[in-house]
């Protein structure tokens, strides 16, 4: 196991790819180009029929214990993070652990959130850690979106894509993971939201009526919805602020941190964000246009991305902002 | 902003010849899409600290609407 480092993380994309070329044949009137033009996105990862956000998590756990030599016997404590759990009960991180040959002497729990998650979960196992209640936590983001998507829906169906991160949280690297900001907003609950399925509307032959919407998309109430006026309304009017209370918190200034990796929305976005925040392009890392957004997996995913490529180097102070579904945000501050 | 300045200003954002808008332009004779609309409430953020909603653009007819809220 790596000494002193703040997140050692491994990730897992499922094999099926879906590319602009083949979208392009479904929307009428656009191309593969203009559907990159719009998102910032070449392909989109997507998972097997019986293959789960779960499976996927397994699959980013696995090569974490091989890829950095981790034996699974020291991890006494699994986050799980998705939307798309195994089933309502039992908790798919309960199943994770029997799976992964985790020690029943472990803690594990699933905890339900999007594009802010990775954050959250810093959080929890800073505090776990912190509480003495675990020493190495095992926090799998692991989304499976495109399962809630309707194949005719281009709002959606041309941004997410399927996807899962492992990262261990140490205690020997705990003290490199800063202070948090988080936020929530629980009035755009309905901004981006599969309306049936669970406690407050069962699925039933009406929820699965399909409808067109006013930009001629696809859905009925099993599917995924976004509203994507409203999301970058909301976005652009919270994160900057929150990226400077950020800093506050943790007594730093915009030129102390070498690296922003910001949750990987969508590139019209990601630019204007860049840009309100005023961050130079080089401190700013995007690196999704093969995978799409991948939800909670995307700043994991991105930050593995950075740390093989080099853009990120041990010591490097990294700023984390997560933003979406709930609605919810968050962000910290970490030493790489 | 000038009235001046918005119309240019609204010219880029819908892509149109300068000179081409008015107040009273209709929205549904131009690219009024998603794209223009995310443009839109970039552009009030930027220039004038609001933040523009879904729901308020959405009964938009004409291009003094967009006027009213530059400010």
């Amino acid at each position: 196991m790596e000494d002193k480092v703040a997140l050692t993380i491994s990730t897992y994309l499922p094999v099926s790819v879906l590319t602009n070329d083949e979208l392009a044949l479904l929307y009428a009137g656009w191309t593969a180009e203009k559907i990159f033009e719009k998102t910032g996105i070449r392909e989109r990862h997507i998972s097997a029929e019986n293959e789960t956000a779960g499976d996927l998590g397994e699959k980013a756990a696995r090569r974490l214990f091989v890829e950095h030599s981790i034996d699974p016997s020291c991890i006494d404590f699994i986050l799980l993070a998705t939307q798309s759990p195994d089933y309502f009960l039992p908790t798919t991180a309960c199943m994770l652990q029997d799976r992964l040959g985790i020690p029943t002497t472990a803690g594990a729990l699933d905890f339900n959130l999007g594009c802010s998650a990775f954050i959250y979960g810093l959080s929890l196992a800073k505090g776990l850690i912190a509480s003495e209640t675990a020493k190495n936590v095992l926090l799998i983001t692991a989304e499976t979106y495109t399962k809630y998507i309707h194949p005719m829906d281009k709002s959606v169906r041309t941004i997410f894509g399927d996807g899962a991160a492992a990262t261990l949280i140490s205690i020997t690297g705990k003290d490199r993971i800063g202070k948090f900001v988080l936020g929530t907003d629980g009035s755009g609950y309905d901004k981006l939201i599969v309306p049936s399925g669970a406690m407050r509307l069962c699925p039933s032959a009406e929820t699965a009526l399909e409808f067109a919407d006013d930009s001629g998309n696809t859905r009925s109430k099993d599917n995924l919805f976004m509203d994507g006026t409203e999301i970058f309304s909301f976005t652009i009017s919270t994160v900057p602020r929150m990226v400077k209370e950020t800093l506050e918190k943790n007594r730093l200034k915009m030129e102390d941190i070498d690296l922003f990796v910001f949750h990987q929305a969508n590139q019209y976005m990601l630019d204007f964000l860049r840009k309100k925040c005023k961050i130079t392009p080089e401190k700013f890392y995007m690196n999704f246009a093969d995978c799409g957004n991948t939800v909670s997996a995307s700043i994991p995913i991105a930050l593995a991305r950075a740390a093989k490529d080099g853009t990120l180097q041990p010591g490097m102070k990294v700023m984390l902002v997560g933003f979406g579904v709930g609605l919810s945000w968050g962000a910290v501050v970490i030493t790489w | 902003m000038t009235q001046q300045e918005k119309i240019e200003a609204l010219e880029e954002l819908f892509e149109v010849d300068a000179g081409t808008l008015s107040a009273a332009t209709a929205l549904d004779k131009l690219q009024w899409d998603s794209m223009a609309m995310l443009s839109l409430i970039a552009l009030v953020n930027e220039k004038f600290g609001k933040r523009l909603s879904g729901q308020q653009i959405k009964v938009f007819k004409t291009v003094q609407d967009i006027l009213t809220v530059m400010e």
